[in-house]
Formats: C-alpha cells, sequence, structure tokens
C-alpha cells in the first residue's frame, strides 16, 4: 500500500512537469517561468524550497534528542531570512535570470559573475547529495526495498518533470509537494496529541524522561527536555546564529524567486503568508518531536533518533497515511533538488554566455536544450556522488550554506544598499573571507587553537562571514566608486 | 517552558513578515509595488 501511494504520487509530479512543458518557449520560461507567477504559487514555492527531508528527519530528530531547545535552529533562519525583503525589494529593481548575473549589472565585472555561478553550483550540488541521500534512505524504509533503487527512481522522477517543465514545473510541483508535507505535519501533530493525551501531558511527561535517545547514547537528565537552550551554549548558539541566518537569507534559490514573481508585492507577500505558516509548522513539529519521545523513550535498536517521525506514522496511522507521509518526505526532498537543479542550471548557462560572449544574441531554443542537457548532466553526478557520499561530500554539504552566504549576502547587501561597493571590495570579502575559513579550519584541526579554547570554540564559517563584512566595508572605503550608472538602478528610483 | 520556546518561534517566525509588510508600505508611498518591476516595469 506504501509504495503504491508513493508510485500514483511520483506519477502526479511527472504529470505536471509534462503540463507545465507545454508554456515554454523561451529560456526565459524555462529558467524563470516568464516572470509571471503570484501569490500563491510564489508562497508554495518558497516554502516547498525552504522545507527540506532534512527538517521532518533531523530536525525532528533534534528535539526528539534534546527536547525543547531543538527549535533554536528555525529561529536562527527567521532572523536571516528578514534580510530575504530587504535584499528583494532592490534585487528586484534590475532584471537578472541568475543571481550571479547581479555581479555583472552592479559590479560590472564578468569574473565576479563567473565566480558567482560556481560558488553556486559547487555548493548546491553537495547540499542536493544531503536530499538524495535522505530519498534513498525514505525509500528504503518506507517499501523495504534497496537505497540505491531509491536514489535511482528519486532522482529520475525528478530530472524528468524538471526537464520537461523547468521552472514552471518546479514551482507547481512544490505548490503540491508543500500542500502534502502541511497536511502531514498536522497529521503527526494530531497523532502525537491524541496518542500522549493532551498538549500540556506531552511536555509535563517529558520533563520526567530520563532515558538515552538511543541505545548506547548518552542518557537525558530528567528536566533536560525542557531545557531553554537544549544542548547548546550561549556563545555556540550565537555562532549558529551568525552561519545559519546569512545563508538562508540570501541562498540563490530564493534570490531567484524574488524575482519570479509577477510583481514588487508579490515578492514581499510570500514571506508574509510563508513566515506565518512556519510558525504553526514549527510550533508543530517541537510538539512532534518531544511528543514523540514521550511515545517513544528510545528507539529501537539499530534505530537513529532521526527516524522518529516516520516510526510515528508508520506504527500510530493506517498504511495510506503512512504512505502519503513517505511521499510527502520524498516530495521535500524532490522540491529542495528541483529547486537547486534549475539554479544550477542557470548558473551554468551564466557561465556559457560569458565564454561565448554575452552581448551575442543567443536561439532561444539552444538555450533551453542546453538547459535541458544540464539537468540531465546534474542527475547523474548527483547519483553517482550520492553513491558513494564519504566524508567530505558530507563536509562540504555542511558548510554549504556558509560558502553561499559569503558568496552572496555580504556582496549584495552592500552593493544593493551602499553606493561605494565595487568589483575590488567584492573580491576582498570573497577571498578574505574564504581564506579564513580555510586558515580558522586548519588552525583548529592541527591544534594551534588547543582544544577547549575560546579560539577553537569560534566556528570557521562565522569567522570568515565577520572578515568578509569588514573587509567588504574597508575595501569599499578605500578604493574609487563605481560609475553612478551601476549602482544608480539599484539605489535610486 | 514550552510557551517560551513557542512564544520565542512565533517572535523569531514574525520578524520576515514585519519586515516584508514594512517595506510594502514604504514601496506603496514611495512607488508602485503592482508594477512588474525590473526592466520589464
Amino acid at each position: 500500500m506504501i509504495l503504491a501511494v508513493i508510485i500514483v504520487y511520483m506519477l502526479c509530479m511527472l504529470g505536471i512537469g509534462l503540463w507545465c512543458s507545454r508554456k515554454i518557449t523561451s529560456d526565459e520560461d524555462y529558467l524563470m517561468g516568464g516572470f509571471k507567477f503570484g501569490k500563491l504559487p510564489m508562497t508554495g514555492t518558497y516554502l516547498a524550497t525552504f522545507f527540506s527531508a532534512l527538517s521532518f528527519l533531523g530536525g525532528v530528530g533534534l528535539i526528539y534528542r534534546t527536547g525543547i531547545g531543538g527549535s533554536w535552529m528555525p529561529m536562527a533562519w527567521a532572523l536571516g531570512s528578514a534580510f530575504g525583503p530587504i535584499i528583494a525589494v532592490r534585487f528586484r529593481r534590475v532584471r537578472v535570470l541568475s543571481p550571479s548575473e547581479f555581479f555583472y549589472k552592479r559590479f560590472n565585472s564578468r569574473a565576479l559573475q563567473v565566480i558567482g555561478a560556481l560558488a553556486t553550483i559547487i555548493a548546491l550540488l553537495f547540499n542536493m547529495v544531503v536530499q538524495i541521500t535522505a530519498m534513498g534512505l525514505v525509500w528504503n524504509l518506507a517499501t523495504g526495498r534497496s537505497m540505491t533503487e531509491g536514489l535511482i527512481v528519486g532522482v529520475v522522477v525528478t530530472i524528468l518533470y524538471t526537464f520537461f517543465g523547468g521552472f514552471y514545473a518546479v514551482v507547481w510541483t512544490d505548490v503540491v509537494q508543500c500542500a502534502v508535507f502541511l497536511i502531514m505535519t498536522a497529521i503527526a501533530v494530531f497523532v502525537v496529541i491524541s496518542k500522549v493525551g493532551g498538549i500540556g501531558e506531552i511536555y509535563s511527561q517529558a520533563a520526567l524522561i530520563d532515558t538515552a535517545p538511543e541505545v548506547g547514547a548518552v542518557a537525558n537528565t530528567q528536566g533536560s527536555m525542557l531545557k531553554l537552550l537544549g544542548s547548546y551554549t550561549a556563545i555556540g548558539l550565537f555562532f549558529q546564529f551568525l552561519i545559519q541566518g546569512p545563508g538562508t537569507g540570501s541562498r540563490p534559490e530564493y534570490l531567484q524567486r524574488m524575482q519570479a514573481a509577477k510583481n514588487m508585492r508579490t515578492t514581499l507577500s510570500t514571506y508574509k503568508y510563508a513566515w506565518v505558516i512556519l510558525i504553526f509548522v514549527y510550533i508543530g513539529l517541537n510538539i512532534v518531536g518531544v511528543g514523540g519521545r514521550v511515545l517513544i523513550p528510545t528507539m529501537a535498536e539499530g534505530m537513529s533518533s532521526d527516524w522518529i517521525m516516520p516510526v510515528i506514522f508508520t506504527t500510530y496511522t493506517p498504511p495510506i497515511v503512512a504512505g502519503l507521509f513517505f511521499a510527502g518526505l520524498l516530495a521535500a526532498a524532490m522540491s529542495t533538488m528541483d529547486s537547486s537543479m534549475v539554479m544550477i542550471t542557470a548558473s551554468a548557462t551564466d557561465i556559457l554566455k560569458v565564454v561565448r560572449g554575452a552581448d551575442k544574441e543567443y536561439d532561444q531554443k539552444k538555450l533551453t536544450l542546453f538547459s535541458r542537457c544540464v539537468i540531465i548532466a546534474v542527475g547523474i553526478i548527483e547519483f553517482f556522488m550520492a553513491s558513494n557520499n564519504g566524508a567530505f561530500i558530507m563536509d562540504v554539504a555542511g558548510y554549504s550554506f556558509g560558502i553561499l552566504g559569503l558568496t552572496f549576502f555580504v556582496p549584495l547587501l552592500f552593493g544593493l544598499y551602499s553606493k561605494r561597493a565595487n568589483a575590488a571590495a567584492t573580491w576582498a570579502c570573497i577571498l578574505g573571507g574564504s581564506a579564513t575559513f580555510i586558515i580558522w579550519q586548519l588552525l583548529i584541526k592541527n591544534g594551534t587553537f588547543a582544544a577547549g579554547s575560546f579560539a577553537a570554540s569560534l566556528p570557521p564559517l562565522g569567522m570568515a562571514v565577520l572578515v568578509g563584512i569588514i573587509l567588504m566595508w574597508l575595501v569599499s572605503h578605500l578604493t574609487k566608486p563605481m560609475d553612478e550608472k551601476f549602482w544608480k538602478p539599484y539605489l535610486e528610483r | 517552558m514550552q510557551f517560551v520556546i513557542w512564544l520565542l518561534l512565533a517572535i523569531f517566525c514574525l520578524i520576515p513578515p514585519v519586515v516584508a509588510q514594512a517595506l510594502l508600505k514604504h514601496e506603496e508611498k514611495e512607488g508602485d509595488p503592482d508594477q512588474l518591476g525590473g526592466d520589464a516595469s
């Protein structure tokens, strides 16, 4: 039954992709949906892109293990996302097909444009591995079939609907996927509350928990599930905000959506609707994580605590609902993956245009064909990366938000709000920030910063973002500002 | 304590909508948020 529900769901996604393919007449349609999306599709696609499979697995798992303090991460993302509308309100003043194109239009530098595109491609390629791996694991848990089979099915379906329908298909499948996982969150909250016997009961019973979340793990102490900071220290939390925030506010997928909305009102309204919905989602997931711990104090042997939500569905709901939940989990992974695919394609198109002559007139049909070929290539690369996901890939994937934050967040904010921002300052920010990250990382690894010391507790990416901000400000004030034709379209009406 | 974390979640998650609303109001005063935007406006 679970497998049947998942297959029907996948077929629906393919159907949407084929239906959307009729609307594509140019590369602008393929990569940006013709810049015509309204509030419903924009809110749906924003939410679906924001919510990855990891939110239901790792996110709820963290709350299951550490208690209510596991909900600090969404707060960091919320704070970072507040920069979204601040960036959008000026970023939309000039139309671009990819965020890296902004580097050329604002800083008049093709080299920066290529660096922006390459950073996007690398960060998203690694980030997608996590989603695809999650897809394989979900498939394995839901159907009992092999993980590799799950990788193949997930990647092929996502490639197919993205290949045919481009950004149109990404947006409309996102709307469906968003609806599915919102319903699944609501069902999970309902199941947990009804099984434990009320919300108050969940938290009062959680206060008494003194078992280990997993077999062999350290046991919680009584009361620790209700500790406000959870497993974080105050300074650690501050740096988590610094690492997670900027990347969230300026990820290329969101910049792409800011541009794709039909007007400014739609772009700004997306943030209003999406984040009000997310309040209920995150409070709901807090209830599910803590309630799940009350229902199942220790996970079965060999089972990670990240699997608490799937376990709740398979244990307490009928197979058809559990099937829909697994489809929703795959949906969350697919929607994050399809957005990354289109974004990588837009960045690759950017590089192609720089290499072959940016001012040339391009045949739209040939550009769309190129974009579709890139989608297939990305799918194949991802499959092999996910099949051999070593520690290195997972390490880089963990840093991908930071890479994007470093490349886009600081240059975007300065470029959109300061007349003095220029190409030299942007280079200083990106190179100086990257060097800080590498050096700090090495100093921690080779023991120069003693383990447990204050310097070793400062995360390399947090330091890189700080150095990037300082360098961007300093160099933009020490060097000549750019001609007003570059900053005026953004800074003045 | 759960109410504190819920309240904090609600406050943080309301920051993006509040910022977006303030910018929308500003856009309504200074420009036309219903225009297409970008080069195409």
